[in-house]
């Protein structure tokens, strides 16, 4: 066996037997060191490189963007949101489940990470949608599939590594991101309406919300939901970076929390400790990937496969086809972030190469990692659910066959029609 | 005497419990202030280069500094809520006495990598002492051992993780709700 198949095979083993992800990352380097005693290496230039891999300007906006996601979250403004959602879409078939996915969708607009969303909005949300009828395997599958909204709306965590490791630019890809975003809101509000007329689940209320009362519930909401505003129009003026523009948004929610009068030390600490332990975990994947990455280019395999692809692919259509099945498939066994940084690289120069713009290919790899993080045996996002929600994953799984259909649909429309994702940055960009 | 004895145990392990309590904040602490750091500097790097127009040349330099030590404290305020993400699939579909077996597997398959990247991260320490940063000029020693540190923290953080789980089951579960509250 050559010594990058061992590698691989001990990353497979070690991610199933429940070591966190990093250390399954690099066990699998040091597994390769160890076959491999002639490239030389050592555990200096292993640590070496995970820290290079954190060492990123781009990157530092991951810590900035959980900060100021999760300050809005303890200054109350999820509950103004929530209010806001309620009264916007009451009168709609399965009044809850949509509130459900516009919240994602706002809420988008303030954290980028899917899984702080579905973990909040699980608590938040599922147990009074059960209380109305809804059943939990339903209820559990439309909080984490709405969730996925969430990285598509800027500020999103996975556009931010994704244009560091690829240098591709942020702010487009940001910009990229709100079109696929508000169709899926669009598409999942469609579904959830026809499954809730058929199953009768209820509405929140007869009538639609006068105008008045939309005003009223929106007026509290207005600050917070000008936040991706204040990011898109500040990068795109050239005003500050997308980093700096993760300093200004913890700036701005720091301000309407003392605003509200919902700021206090207890929870500015609490604040701080959640957001230190997320980008912790998410930084050491990042360090640790960009090692195992580094051992791949080591061995030439970007070549090889570069070769490989080309071969089998005769034209562009082939190959989005081929890469999507592909990262389809490695979605199911790999954390999204890992495989981003392994599988970023070497498929954006071939992406360039058959002429695809790298920022509607970024937005195709997202999203279909996305995907991933929804289904077994490795869906990060299913698991927090339904950790929290106590659903069985079988009945996760069942209800949410005509979710997994629509995101099929919407990841072929992304890939092959680009104007999809590609139509706002232009306008926006003047491209 | 022997009563003593006991007393003065029991008063040992609060002792214990109290640094043990200190160093388990020391991490967040520092983590903590170098996230505080790092919006500080970039908050101000948007006013110096957009207002005042002197942009600040060691900005960069200082992020990456502060950034590297916050990575590397939060990893062990991570391990102790809990908050590594890992897979639990298989683990779930298993009896008590095999996932006891599998906890071990991963406890020591961790231990290891860890230990491996200490010695590893203190090689490395010592091997950057004479590089130092362009503005600042300061070594990279001192960034870099935050990996050690980090490292050896994240051993002790989720040996007593383990050591609370396995034998003060109830003791954990409240400190886990607990640190999620908090």
């Amino acid at each position: 066996m050559t010594p990058i198949a061992l590698a691989w095979i001990v990353l497979l083993v070690l991610l199933f037997l429940n070591v966190p992800v990093f250390i399954s990352v690099l066990g699998a380097c040091i597994a390769y060191f160890l076959a491999n005693p002639s490239a030389g290496i050592t555990g200096v230039l292993a640590i070496q490189r995970v820290i290079s891999g954190m060492q990123s300007v781009p990157l530092l906006a991951i810590p900035f963007f959980v900060a100021a996601g999760v300050l809005m979250n303890y200054c109350g403004i999820t509950q103004r949101m929530l209010r806001f959602c309620k009264v916007l879409t009451g009168h709609l078939y399965g009044g809850l489940g949509q509130v459900n996915i516009v919240l994602s969708t706002l809420m988008g607009g303030m954290s980028g990470s899917s899984l702080a969303d579905a973990a909040m909005e699980a608590k938040m949300l599922v147990p009074d949608m059960v209380k109305s009828g809804y059943s939990l395997g339903f209820a559990s599958s439309i909080t984490a599939v709405s969730s996925m909204i969430t990285p598509l709306i800027p500020p999103a965590i996975a556009a931010i590594i994704y244009g560091s490791i690829t240098n591709t630019s942020i702010g487009h890809l940001f910009v990229a991101g709100i079109v696929p975003g508000l169709l899926l809101c669009f598409a999942m509000m469609f579904v959830v309406s026809r499954v809730a007329k058929r199953k009768h689940y209820p509405r929140l209320s007869e009538k639609r919300a006068t105008g008045r009362e939309l005003w009223q519930a929106f007026k509290p909401a207005a600050l917070p939901l000008a936040l991706p505003l204040v990011i898109i129009g500040g990068i795109r003026f050239g005003f500050f970076t997308p980093t700096e523009a993760g300093a200004i948004a913890i700036l701005y929610a720091l301000i309407l929390g003392i605003a509200y009068r919902e700021l206090r030390l207890d929870n500015l600490l609490s604040c701080l400790k959640e957001t230190v332990s997320t980008t912790a975990s998410i930084m050491l994947i990042v360090g640790a990937a960009t090692c195992f990455s580094w051992i791949l280019t080591w061995e030439n395999v970007p070549q090889t496969m570069m070769t490989a692809i080309l071969k089998v692919c005769s034209n562009k259509y082939v190959f989005l086809m081929v890469v999507n099945v592909f990262l389809l498939f490695v979605g199911l066994f790999i954390e999204a972030t890992a495989a981003q940084i392994v599988l970023a690289p070497m498929l954006v120069p071939v992406a360039v190469a058959f002429g695809i713009d790298p920022v509607h290919f970024g937005m195709v790899f997202i999203f279909n990692m996305a995907i991933g993080s929804l289904s077994p045996p490795m869906g990060n996002l299913m698991f927090v659910t339904c950790g929290v929600t106590h659903c069985k994953t079988e009945d996760f799984i069942r209800e949410s066959r005509w979710f997994y259909l629509l995101l099929f649909v919407m990841l072929i429309a992304m890939t092959y029609l680009p104007f999809i994702t590609l139509a706002l940055p232009n306008l926006v960009y003047g491209g | 005497m022997l009563l003593s004895s006991c007393h003065k145990t029991q008063e040992m392990s609060t002792t214990m419990k109290k640094v043990l309590r200190w160093i388990g904040n020391l991490d967040f602490l520092i983590a903590a202030l170098a996230l505080i750091a790092i919006v500080c500097i970039t908050v101000a790097g948007v006013v110096m280069r957009k207002f005042v127009n002197r942009p600040i040349a060691w900005l960069e330099e200082m992020q990456l500094f502060f950034f590297v030590w916050m990575v590397f404290f939060g990893a062990s305020v991570a391990f102790r809520t809990g908050g590594q993400i890992s897979i639990d699939i298989v683990a779930e579909r298993l009896g008590t006495k095999q996932r006891r077996i599998l906890d071990v597997f991963a406890y020591l398959v961790t231990m290891a990598v860890l230990i491996y990247l200490f010695f590893g991260g203190v090689g490395l320490a010592e091997a950057v002492t004479k590089k130092v940063t362009p503005y600042l000029r300061i070594s990279y020693t001192l960034i870099d051992i935050a990996a050690p540190i980090g490292c050896a923290l994240m051993v002790v953080q989720y040996s007593l993780l383990v050591i609370r789980e396995w034998f003060f089951p109830e003791d954990a579960v409240a400190a886990r709700k607990g640190g999620n509250a908090s």
